[in-house]
């Protein structure tokens, strides 16, 4: 197996594109998008072996999208992405399966790491 | 019964505190003059009485017309309670509270500690609303703020991830050879974005010391969650010393959590070139006990008392919120923490907190 492929949701422009650009770099294929809406398009389209979910976003946030992108497909790994320290959102989606949650801003180096990890993980 | 004897009854009667009727008076002889005179003493007692008993029903405006010095004695208690309730309503009016009663021994004494406790309770009243001004204003500030900092942080992170690629690309470019400034500047801009992201956690800190929601939680694991929440540099070296079965304790762990963030990240500032952070945990007696050291550039002596003083800072930039918030919330939680330090060595907080009683 490759490298993980790799799904960013953020409506901030900036975050996606420097994640999801740092990401590439690292040799990774990626999907950006914008909203929960078409994060849920492009699950039904593709298998991602690990989906960076940001929270707060217009429409439907990034838990209710996290819900229905697990229906579609279960095995993904999803990380949420969020700037608020602590949430009641964050703590019904990692109780529900979420993988672990990111605090912007976060490390770079740390999340390679993690990435890593959960493709080791799938490995084994 | 013969008319002396009727005197003497009503005499008697009045010798016992009472008022007897008008007697008759038969004759103008000798008999007759003592009865007009009895009916005069019965007559001026009647009055006497008439004049008081407004006193006694607390009605302080009606005059003592009747003559003599026991009249007087009666003007003048009348007068005295006219005083005082002069006196009483200055204070209720006026909020004067400084005219005391002069006089009137015992009943002046209650007055004027009735007066003086009425000023006491009218300053620790304004007291407390000044308190409650102040936090509320806090509270403002805390949503405000909270609001903005969640909003900052969003820009923070792509600004951080930027830097991130940029410094991996240039380290190993000829740009990153020829130009050293360009890799330092990098680390400039990387580091400024933590500062800022250090000041937004203070500022947030503010809007979460409200009321605790407490419930049994294990205490490594807050600190767990604060650890990953703060970035370490990689120049720091951190030791967890935390013991094997800590008991859990009834805390507000997002609350808690805060403190232990707000305790790094300044442990952090302090280690600039790097050092040790240490964290333990452990428990002592009825209580946890948790350590957590740097061997930064630690706090002078006159600064260790005010060190919790919100607002109070000895950097230059950057606002003293940190430690006041978690004060504010080990005071919360009951608890205690306090900070030793020498400067030059680093900086130990030890915060203790309750064990649920077994």
């Amino acid at each position: 197996m490759g490298k993980p492929n790799i799904l960013v949701v953020d409506d901030l422009r900036s975050m996606r594109l420097t994640l999801g650009g740092i990401l590439e770099d690292e040799g990774h294929n990626i999907v950006i998008v914008e909203d929960g809406y078409l994060a849920i398009e492009e699950v039904r389209k593709t298998h991602f072996d690990v989906i960076f979910m940001d929270i707060k976003m217009p429409g439907i946030n990034g838990v209710q999208t996290f819900r229905e992108v697990k229906k579609i497909d279960p095995k993904t790994v999803v990380i949420m992405m969020t700037a608020y320290p602590v949430e009641d959102l964050v703590k019904r989606a990692v109780s529900e399966g979420a993988y672990t949650c990111i605090y912007k801003p976060f490390d770079m180096e740390k999340v390679i790491a993690l990435v890593e990890a959960i493709a080791k993980e799938k490995k084994e | 019964m013969g008319k002396v004897e009727e005197i003497i009854a009503a005499i008697d009667k009045m010798a016992e505190g009472k008022l007897p009727p008008h007697l008759t008076v038969d004759s103008k002889d000798f008999v007759g003059k003592l009865t007009e005179s009895t009916n005069h003493l019965i007559d001026t007692l009647s009055n006497l009485y008439q004049q008081a008993r407004p006193l006694a029903e607390g009605d302080l405006s009606q005059p003592i017309t009747a003559q003599g010095d026991i009249a007087g004695i009666f003007k003048t208690i009348q007068a005295n309670l006219r005083h005082m309730a002069w006196q009483l309503s200055r204070v209720r009016v006026a909020d004067d509270f400084s005219q005391w009663i002069v006089g009137m021994g015992e009943l002046g004494q209650e007055f004027n500690q009735m007066v003086h406790a009425l000023k006491e309770a009218k300053e620790e009243l304004e007291e407390t609303r000044e308190q409650l001004v102040r936090s509320e204003r806090l509270a403002a500030i805390g949503q405000l703020a909270g609001g903005v900092g969640h909003e900052l942080r969003n820009p923070l992170g792509a600004i951080k991830n930027a830097i991130y690629y940029v410094k991996g690309k240039v380290a190993k470019s000829e740009l990153g050879r020829k130009e050293p400034r360009v890799m330092e500047f990098l680390d400039i801009m990387d580091d400024e974005v933590n500062t800022s992201n250090k000041i937004i956690n203070d500022l947030l800190g503010f809007s979460r010391v409200g009321k605790p929601s407490v419930s049994p939680t294990r205490i490594d694991k807050v600190i767990e969650d604060a650890l990953s929440r703060t970035p370490i540099p990689e120049n720091i070296e951190l030791t967890k010393k935390l013991d094997a079965d800590l008991p859990e304790v009834d805390i507000d762990p997002d609350q808690i959590q805060q403190v232990w963030v707000n305790i790094i990240m300044n442990a952090v500032q302090a280690m600039p070139k790097g050092g040790k952070l240490t964290i333990g945990a452990k428990r002592r007696g009825k209580l946890l006990e948790v350590e957590i050291s740097d061997t930064g550039c630690g706090i002078p002596q006159e600064a260790v008392d005010k060190i919790f003083d919100s607002l109070f800072t000895t950097k230059a930039k950057g606002i003293g919120l940190g430690l006041a918030v978690c004060k504010a919330i080990i005071d919360r939680h009951e608890g205690n923490i306090e900070v030793e330090s020498k400067v030059g060595k680093g900086t130990t907080f030890i915060i203790k907190l309750s064990l649920k009683a077994e």
